[in-house]
């Protein structure tokens, strides 16, 4: 039994100290740095494609430290949702200056939550109204969210298909389409919102539920985020699937194919416009406006479309080539945030019985 | 839909999983443990699989074979002259549970294989000899002792059933929803943490529940009374033997196999996939952090499961303390979106930036169950006497470990260094959730491949993960067929 003992107390001693070396050591040198340094770094919380070697964040690292005698640090926190999340759990100590990941979608959660600084960014002026959050928030805020790109949720068609294109969101309830479809969950994905909204701003709070009763037999599955989902459409399991009205630029770009196509309809389609914003409180908010000033500059957005795959939000930036196949909307429509979410709640019980 | 019906659809796919798995790992586990057959051997190398491999890349091998465009539907039609897929289980209720149980059976297949290539001959002879019947033989004998394995084998795939997503959102009927679902909606979409809270405490406590349950089996479960160094011989295959292994076999190959090759194979007909992945400047500093992180993780965990079953060993001989056997399966039974709620808490609370080696604890922490199974196994084949005599005649503690257990638990430590070492590999929630600063791992890499439209190259790179798993499997098994040779030669 003694032995027993040993053993134990050997191992959570050792532990123990093992784990208070390191978390001294670490401690202590977090220390130095929020003295000295913090001033010298903005550092800003993003989603995870944004920072990682397809997405925009590391070129956009490097030309900001050129220009700027600030370090940018670019922390990924997993997806955009957990941007908002973990920047709500440290309102009370923020340690992020910047948020990158707040979109039309939950911009206004970031506002009711308080958790965002007001900042009008140096050539804002050049942004088009339409993209601008006063649209999406109650408070009609102009300057809360910087937009820094933007693009339409839209129906991608494979031409090698069969199948004849939809002309209309009502013509996807056609037999034809039976399990041609591919959606994504609007509670785990963001193109799934997308396209709640886009059928709720298309049919009305009366028209949708039918719509979507009707639309049932069409989707060959409710994928859980963009990734799988849009993995079965490129691997041909359904002609149809929604994602953005750039995304075939980057088929064109990279795979030298025009075989899949963004389908416009005449009824309108839903932006998405991704902002980034100021934190409340923030350790280093002169650094972060210098970032955010950096952001929407034309140095900066010429990174936007070919890591992104959206538009970029100043009009003064020449599009690659590749974009000519991504096609713009005529009609935009806006959805306020609170009520898709709520609609999607509800479609999603009609959707289970 | 009703919170009633959430939890009882969560439950119900799970076992029926569970059940089919269970039903393949233990027929498979039978040929690996009793018969000569060179398919079974192959197939333990692909024990850690289901550990490592991304479930959206499982989900993707699954489409690309069974889907309406994949390989088995376009034979079909080929052949048929057909014009629409004729195959269609994928997207359905079947669709969840087959993938779930072949996708899981090797878990159980290598908990019990391991246990019943142990399984002293004597005690079968003496009731043989008594005339006892083949069904009582095994009922008494052999599933007595393979019930303890078999439930906490059974346990795990439950619990990763349970707190399966992407397979059940996208194989299962439309509006469907789990429990985990539901944390994950809350906390990210809708920022409700109290109800986010709420269904994280229901989840984890059924787990719990499961897990308890696992535990009472293991109490009941016999300790070997025979030798671990006796290692049973393999027979060779009679005629009904062989066909039930061809029918079983053909089913492995083309639900779990073919699926699963499915993903080199659109690496390697997509052009440059390859190769777009091995000259990706961050390809080797990523497989470089994987190898690191992952024999960090494996050595932790294998040594913290090492002193803890030999503690409850020392402490409890007899399993009376139940709570001994449940405790390290309670990391198993927090799902991925409450770690990550944890974690990140903990970082903040301690100021905490991120390294390989926080990284390598978090993982040695979650995995150390697995490790613990193995050796815990390799320590009930030990017959109580050789403790007796051992704590009578060594002079020290650490002279017991070091003469007595650690040579005798020589096959249980591999399996629990290669199990460990595969999880850690294919992990890539970690890595995602604690962000390390210019660091990324070989998983990490993969899944931002998917998510950047790079879908054949995030097949290439989960290849490399499973080609790795695969060959740390093949060494440890030709390393624990080494030991079994020397055995031999010793007693002889």
């Amino acid at each position: 039994m003694k032995s027993f003992y040993k053993i134990i107390t050997l191992s959570i001693f050792s532990l123990v100290i093992a784990l208070g070396v390191f978390t001294s050591c670490n401690k202590s040198s977090k220390k130095q740095l929020v003295k000295d340094e913090r001033q010298k770094k903005i550092l800003v919380y993003a989603y995870d494609s944004f920072t990682s070697d397809w997405g925009p964040g590391p070129a956009l690292k490097e030309a900001f430290e050129k220009q700027s005698d600030y370090e940018l640090e670019l922390i990924s926190v997993g997806d955009a949702g957990e941007v908002l999340s973990k920047a709500l759990l440290e309102k009370k100590s923020p340690r992020a200056d910047v948020l990158i990941g707040l979109d039309n979608h939950n911009a206004q959660e970031a506002e009711n939550h308080g958790i965002l600084a007001i900042y009008e960014p140096k050539g804002s002026e050049g942004i088009a109204r339409a993209i601008r959050f006063s649209n999406f928030l109650k408070s009609k805020t102009e300057w809360l969210i910087t937009p820094y790109d933007w693009g339409y949720f839209a129906l991608i068609y494979d031409t090698e298909s069969h199948l004849p294109a939809p002309n209309s969101l009502e013509e996807l309830s056609q037999e034809i389409y039976k399990k041609k479809l591919i959606l994504m969950d609007p509670r785990t994905s963001t193109p799934g919102l997308g396209f709640v909204s886009w059928t709720y701003a298309v049919f009305g709070e009366e028209g949708y539920e039918a719509f979507w009763k009707a639309l049932k037999p069409s989707i060959l599955t409710m994928a859980p985020g963009w990734d799988s989902g849009y993995g079965l459409f490129t691997a041909g399991e359904a002609p149809l699937v929604i994602s953005y009205s750039t995304s075939p630029a980057y088929h064109l770009e990279y795979e030298d194919t025009s075989r899949y196509q963004a389908l416009i309809f005449d009824e309108g389609h839903v932006m998405q416009v991704e902002g980034a914003a100021l934190v409340s409180g923030a350790p280093n908010p002169d650094g972060g406006r210098a970032f955010l000033d950096f952001l929407i500059s034309k140095e900066a957005q010429e990174i936007i479309p070919l890591t992104q795959w959206m538009y970029p939000v100043n009009e003064e930036v020449v599009l690659p080539a590749s974009f000519a196949i991504a096609p713009k909307a005529e009609k935009n429509l806006v959805v306020a945030s609170e009520i898709a979410l709520e609609a999607s709640k509800r479609l999603m019980e009609i959707l289970a019985d | 839909m009703v919170f009633t019906k959430i939890i009882a659809f969560s439950i119900f796919q799970a076992l029926l999983s569970t059940l089919v798995a269970v039903i393949l790992g233990f027929a498979s586990a039978y040929y690996v443990a009793k018969k000569k057959s060179l398919f079974a051997d192959i197939l333990v190398s692909f024990s850690a699989v289901p550990l490592c491999v991304p479930p959206l890349l499982v989900a993707l091998g699954y489409v690309l074979f069974f889907g309406n465009n994949g390989s088995f539907n376009r034979f079909l039609m080929a052949v048929f002259n057909l014009q629409e897929a004729p195959f269609s289980i994928l997207y359905s209720f079947s669709g969840i549970i087959i993938a779930h149980g072949f996708y899981n059976f090797p878990i159980i297949m290598k908990a019990v294989a391991d246990v019943w290539q142990r399984l002293p001959e004597e005690e079968e002879w003496a009731a043989s000899l008594l005339g006892a019947s083949r069904f009582r033989l095994f009922k008494t004998i052999s599933f007595a002792h393979l019930r303890s394995p078999l439930a906490s084998a059974a346990s795990i795939v439950f619990l990763y059933c349970f707190f399966s997503f992407i397979i059940v959102l996208l194989f299962g009927p439309i509006g469907l929803t789990t429990l985990e679902v539901e944390v994950y909606r809350a906390s990210r979409l809708s920022l409700d943490f109290s109800k986010a809270a709420f269904f994280a405490l229901v989840e984890t406590l059924i787990a719990l529940t499961i897990v308890y349950f696992y535990s009472s089996f293991e109490k009941s479960g016999l300790r070997s009374q025979g030798t671990s160094a006796v290692l049973r011989e393999k027979t060779k295959m009679g005629l009904s033997s062989r066909f039930f292994s061809i029918v079983l076999f053909g089913l492995i190959s083309i639900f779990f196999l073919f699926p699963l090759f499915s993903i080199p194979v659109k690496a390697v007909f997509t052009k440059a996939a390859f190769k777009t992945v091995f000259f990706h400047k961050s390809f080797l500093p990523a497989l470089g952090a994987s190898l690191q992180s992952a024999s960090i993780s494996a050595l932790l965990a294998t040594s913290f499961a090492f002193v803890y079953a030999l503690c409850i060993r020392i402490k409890d001989p007899l399993k009376k303390n139940r709570f001994f056997r449940f405790f390290p399966f309670i990391p198993m039974a927090i799902s991925s979106v409450v770690l990550g709620f944890i974690i990140t808490n903990l970082l903040f609370a301690l100021r905490l930036q991120a390294n390989l080696f926080i990284l390598s604890l978090c993982q040695a922490f979650l995995f150390w169950p697995f490790a613990f199974r193995q050796i815990q196994f390799s320590l009930d084949a030990i017959p109580q006497a050789i403790d007796e005599a051992a704590l009578m005649l060594s002079p020290s503690l650490l002279y017991r470990v070091y003469k007595i257990y650690l040579p005798l638990l020589k096959t249980g430590i591999i399996s629990a260094l290669s199990f460990s070492f595969a999880m850690s590999l294919g992990d890539a929630s970690l890595p995602l959730l604690l962000a390390i600063p210019n660091i990324q791992t070989l998983s990490l890499f993969t899944y931002r491949l998917a998510g950047s439209y790079r879908f054949a190259e995030a097949c290439a790179s989960g290849s490399i993960i499973l080609v790795l798993s695969v060959f740390i499997f093949y060494i440890g098994e030709r390393q624990k067929k080494n030991l079994k040779r020397e055995k031999k030669v010793r007693m002889r």
